[in-house]
């Protein structure tokens, strides 16, 4: 089957085709789910934003600028609807959601993850879960989403310098974590 | 030397230096093992940050949204055929047009009729208005009209056909469970 890209797809879904929608949601849902978990630590509230989300996407649909990538004007809906859902759960998160000045504590789950942990790979993946949420964030968008540091800005309202630095700032704790326990060896 | 920061070989993973930039952390690589330790860790961060997992969404969700979608799509969107309003408009234009030349005809055979004589029997005039319609069925323009129409109305009948089959397609391509 032709692989239709996702402007050739919404011009369908927006001349009546509603069920193409699905080819949109088979494309997106995987990796929007993934970021809402991490978002929102519980399964439940993933998928109730997830469904959320793209209804909302199906919504405003005929108002979607063709100029923009459809990625990151549904990740940005994605984010918004989850802080909306942290927001109205008031939950603690919300603090960590106001600087990019957080303090990473990833240090007191280390001795946890390095004792579980088989090789530097699994080490690295274990302490993404553990970084600040906003780092947590760009590192997601960025690895798994495949967003350029321009269009994640755009998703999360931040500034691109800002963007940048969160990614900066999570790899070379990461990176410090490995040099402390001498992974070098390893990696050599 | 220049010292080589985070930032520096940060963006020197992303592909984001110039060639000058390149050279300097290059240099740094060969005599600063500080340098090249931050960086293969760096890099080492980098590869296993590609395999982040992704988490599959739940069982049978885009099913669940389709459905959503579908009824939404019921409530709000009535899709209006513009290509049938189009084809009975003109069918209806053209039974109009029918009518008025049947109507011009007719009076024109009347008033013929009348000039040849005026006492005409029962018989006569029935003959008469059959010579009409006769002559009415006759008419170049009546047939014209009247081929016209019967092509639109197999034109329709042929796109009507095919409509019914996409959407009879569509439907067993949609999701029933």
């Amino acid at each position: 089957m032709k692989h239709l890209s996702d402007i050739e797809i919404i011009e369908s879904i927006n001349r009546g085709n509603a069920a193409d929608f699905a080819l949109i949601v088979d494309r997106y849902k995987d990796k929007a789910f993934s970021l809402l978990r991490r978002m929102l630590k519980n399964e439940m509230d993933a998928e109730e934003v997830l469904q959320d989300s793209f209804l909302k996407a199906y919504k405003s649909l005929k108002n979607f600028r063709q100029d923009a990538k459809f990625s990151t004007w549904f990740y940005k809906i994605v984010y918004n609807s989850a802080l909306t859902t942290i927001a109205s759960k008031k939950r603690k998160i919300e603090h960590a959601m106001t600087s990019i000045d957080d303090e990473f504590e990833i240090g007191k789950y280390d001795d946890e993850i390095y004792s579980t942990a088989e090789n530097a790979r699994q080490y690295v993946l274990k302490l993404v879960d553990k970084l600040p949420l906003k780092n947590a964030l760009v590192t997601i968008l960025f690895y798994v989403d495949g967003l350029s540091l321009n269009e994640i800005s755009q998703v999360m309202g931040t500034s691109l310098v800002n963007t940048k630095v969160l990614l900066h700032r999570s790899r070379n704790a990461l990176r410090d974590l490995l040099l402390k326990h001498n992974y070098q060896e390893e990696m050599l | 030397m220049k010292k080589i920061s985070d930032e520096f070989l940060n963006d020197y993973i992303d592909n984001q230096l110039d060639s000058n930039s390149i050279i300097e952390v290059a240099e740094a690589l060969k005599v600063d093992s500080n340098v090249l330790n931050r960086l293969t860790a760096l890099k080492k961060v980098d590869s296993s940050l590609h395999d982040i997992e992704v988490i599959p969404a739940p069982e049978g969700f885009t099913n669940r949204i389709i459905k959503l979608v579908i009824a939404q799509s019921k409530i709000i969107i009535p899709r209006v055929s513009y290509f049938f309003i189009s084809v009975v408009s003109v069918l209806v234009v053209g039974v109009l047009l029918v009518s008025a030349v049947a109507f011009v005809t007719a009076e024109k055979s009347q008033k013929q009729a009348d000039k040849i004589s005026f006492l005409k029997d029962g018989t006569q005039y029935l003959n008469e208005i059959m010579s009409s319609f006769h002559l009415f069925l006759s008419n170049d323009n009546i047939l014209k009209i009247g081929l016209f129409l019967t092509i639109i109305l197999l034109i329709s009948g042929y796109f009507f056909l095919e409509s019914h089959k996409n959407f009879r397609n569509k439907l067993n391509k949609f999701p029933t469970t």
